[in-house]
């Protein structure tokens, strides 16, 4: 229609800046994924605590997270809370943004790593005199992770490609680079197609590699 | 995920393919033109998809009610009225800057009537008529900032629209600025009033509206560049494309752009051109 | 010049956010609807023993599931017009989602159906059913009682998923609290109140889904 071209080449010209852009990705992602394990780990053992006053916050910190979208949450820490008077920089609001959402999913996929160990670990380890930490640290979690690792890279993927969304708060990833090169060269097409090829590519050779590593470190015992 | 081995090998095969391959498909030459003809399209249709921005005051926003006005609105409201096209309007807002060019593109509108300014490398992509109005690129910045000139916003925090004229003024005049871009200049202008970018770069009569209306806001007196606004076309509509410029060498003619400009700015517009 | 200046939000807006929500799930039970359509024959494809058919399938899911919504909408809104098909906003949104989803409901389709045990198949065919007869009663009834929680799960995200159609300019939910937020800068009232609507669209499913998932649990 209206006597349209396809020309990548352009956009191949500039693949080093698109790749720039790639690596802002990445380090927001691994960042992500570094401090939502700390949020989903607390969040799991408040979710599973005896204490009222720590599993029900926990439970609607998850719930309301699990069922609003990242997009509407990033615009809220970004712009909704200067108008309280709380500064935020775009960057800062984009991880936190990714943090506090992915924190919410972890939650529930640690919590279902440590119920899926059976119960007799725990007594047998209360019962050798271990103390709360060290039963988590050398009963639990050891056993836990085991369970956790494939939906843990599931989530990695997941935070990579929602990660896509900070490029709405002007934060310079991938994405936001796209955008600037299809208005610059006024070829959307192309620059959103080898976008997207760049974020497959990024993501088969991440979650291969994870993969491929979870196969070594988690051998059965015989 | 079941992912293995051969997936993750055929993964890097299509990346690697495809950088190979795709080059090669620019020196296909290009594609005889195709004459379009969206007037009789138009005319046929009953109708006219006229694109605006809906976040754009003067220009193109929402009122108490949430319905599109404006400036360009109304015009857009002149080009459909029964002395002119006599076809219903149908106003398509468009959500940033460079979609006015994909909606084109892609059909979505018959013409972009947004604010639109006329550039050299635009006019690689769409066709612009002849300019109805003239404007200029300002800076709209927190008062208590010392900022006489284009070259004080070094080293200070700008917000700009991705794809806006400003954007790139502010590459060429400023590069130690700090740059913040984001998709729409309402969104642009919330990060300077909540005190997370310093200035902001946008039409002149932007500028002066919005430090008009907030008390913490300043513009700067010193319109940079000249910005005509003109409707935007698809490429190779020359039927069309001549009808517009008629349709607004009229606008001008009979008074009636003198009228609109002063409803909405209370003030005299800039002469477009020395014969009008 | 003359000011228009709203300060805070008005009865008009309270219609707007009610349109938002409206077009919101319009635009996902569409996009699911056809999503689920598409997803039958390719989770099926992908459940198959033959190579030809599986293989290609499993393209299909992968490279949409590991692409990002941003980038598939803008494919699909601004790549086919230019290929001669004229897209609407609204089809292109759930175009979008439609495509999206299906690569989803493809797995839990062939999820579905692998979670019904070989014995059942050997049993049918014993008694004299052809393939499209075992499919038709045994294997579909049973794997449809997998596969009704992950897909309201499937649901839930495609609501949530929704808001980035906002960028096309379609007035989904998201997009009515940025031109709230455009004419009013009051982005605190206005974006807690997108997200509680949201969350009023997708909390009771996900309760639905959890007692949905403990009946079937039970009848075993």
């Amino acid at each position: 229609m209206h006597g349209y071209v396809f020309q990548f080449r352009p956009i191949f010209q500039e693949l080093p800046f698109l790749l720039g852009g790639a690596l802002v990705t990445i380090h927001i992602s691994i960042l992500t994924l570094f401090f939502s394990f700390f949020v989903g780990t607390i969040g799991a053992l408040c979710r599973l605590s005896r204490f009222r006053w720590l599993s029900t916050p926990a439970k609607w910190y998850v719930e309301f997270i699990r069922n609003t979208p990242l997009l509407v949450q990033l615009f809220f820490i970004y712009f909704g809370f200067s108008q309280i008077n709380v500064e935020v920089s775009n960057y800062t609001a984009g991880v936190v943004g990714l943090v506090v959402n992915n924190g919410a999913y972890l939650t529930e996929i640690v919590r279902a790593g440590i119920e899926a160990i059976h119960t007799g670990q725990f007594e047998a380890g209360l019962s050798l005199g271990l103390s709360f930490p060290q039963l988590m640290r050398y009963v639990v979690f050891p056993q836990a992770f085991r369970v956790i690792y494939p939906p843990l890279c599931n989530q990695f993927i997941g935070i990579i490609l929602w990660s896509s969304l900070v490029s709405t708060i002007a934060v310079q990833d991938l994405a936001l680079r796209g955008k600037e090169l299809a208005s610059e060269t006024f070829r959307s097409f192309e620059t959103y197609a080898v976008v997207t090829l760049v974020y497959v590519v990024m993501t088969l050779t991440i979650s291969g590699i994870l993969k491929v590593l979870g196969r070594r470190f988690f051998r059965r015992p015989a | 995920m079941r992912i293995t081995w051969r997936s993750v090998g055929v993964g890097i095969l299509i990346g690697v393919l495809a950088l190979l391959l795709w080059p090669h498909a620019a020196k296909a030459g290009e594609a005889g033109p195709q004459m379009q003809d969206t007037l009789n399209t138009v005319i046929k249709r009953g109708e006219v998809i006229v694109g605006t921005f809906d976040f754009f005051p003067p220009w193109g926003f929402r009122d108490a009610q949430n319905n599109i006005v404006g400036m360009d609105v109304d015009i857009a409201k002149e080009l459909a009225s029964d002395d002119v096209l006599k076809v219903k309007l149908t106003l398509v807002p468009v959500p940033t800057t460079q979609d006015r060019i994909n909606f084109l593109l892609s059909g979505k509108i018959d013409v972009a009537i947004s604010n639109f300014t006329a550039t050299l490398p635009r006019s690689k992509a769409i066709t612009f008529t002849d300019p109805y109005v003239v404007d200029g690129v300002g800076v709209i910045y927190r008062k208590g900032l010392k900022i006489a000139d284009w070259k004080d916003l070094n080293s200070k925090r700008v917000a700009v629209t991705t794809g806006s004229t400003g954007e790139i003024l502010v590459k060429k005049l400023a590069p130690q600025a700090k740059l913040l871009q984001f998709d729409q200049a309402s969104t642009a202008l919330l990060a300077v009033q909540q005190n997370k970018a310093d200035a902001q770069i946008e039409d002149y009569t932007y500028t002066v509206y919005h430090a008009g209306r907030n008390k913490d806001l300043a513009y700067l007196n010193k319109p940079l560049d000249f910005q005509p606004y003109c409707f935007g076309v698809r490429k190779f509509d020359q039927e069309w494309l001549n009808y517009m410029n008629f349709f607004i060498y009229r606008l001008q003619q009979s008074g009636k752009m003198k009228e609109l400009y002063k409803k909405w700015f209370n003030a005299e517009p800039f002469h477009v051109s020395p014969t009008w | 010049m003359p000011q228009y200046v709203q300060d805070s939000l008005n009865l008009y807006d309270a219609v707007l956010f009610l349109q938002g929500l409206g077009n919101t799930v319009a635009l996902c039970l569409l996009g699911l609807g056809l999503g689920t359509l598409i997803a039958l024959f390719v989770g099926l494809a992908r459940a198959s023993h033959f190579r030809w058919l599986a293989w290609p399938a499993g393209l299909y899911i992968e490279i949409i599931r590991d692409s990002p919504l941003l980038m598939q909408l803008y494919l699909v809104f601004f790549a086919l017009p230019l290929l001669g098909l004229d897209v609407p906003i609204f089809a292109a949104g759930v175009a979008t989602l439609m495509v999206n989803a299906s690569a989803f409901m493809a797995e839990i389709v062939r999820a579905g159906i692998q979670s019904v045990g070989k014995d059942q198949w050997e049993a049918a065919r014993g008694l004299g059913m052809g393939y499209p007869q075992v499919m038709r009663w045994v294997v579909i009834p049973q794997a449809f009682r997998v596969m009704v929680p992950p897909g309201v799960g499937l649901l839930i995200g495609l609501i949530k998923d929704s808001s980035v159609i906002s960028v096309i300019s379609y007035l989904e939910l998201t997009r009515v609290g940025q031109i709230l937020t455009e004419k009013t800068f009051l982005s605190f009232q206005v974006f807690g109140i997108v997200a509680a609507l949201y969350f009023v669209l997708c909390y009771p499913l996900s309760r639905l889904a959890l007692h949905v998932e403990r009946r079937l649990k039970v009848s075993g």
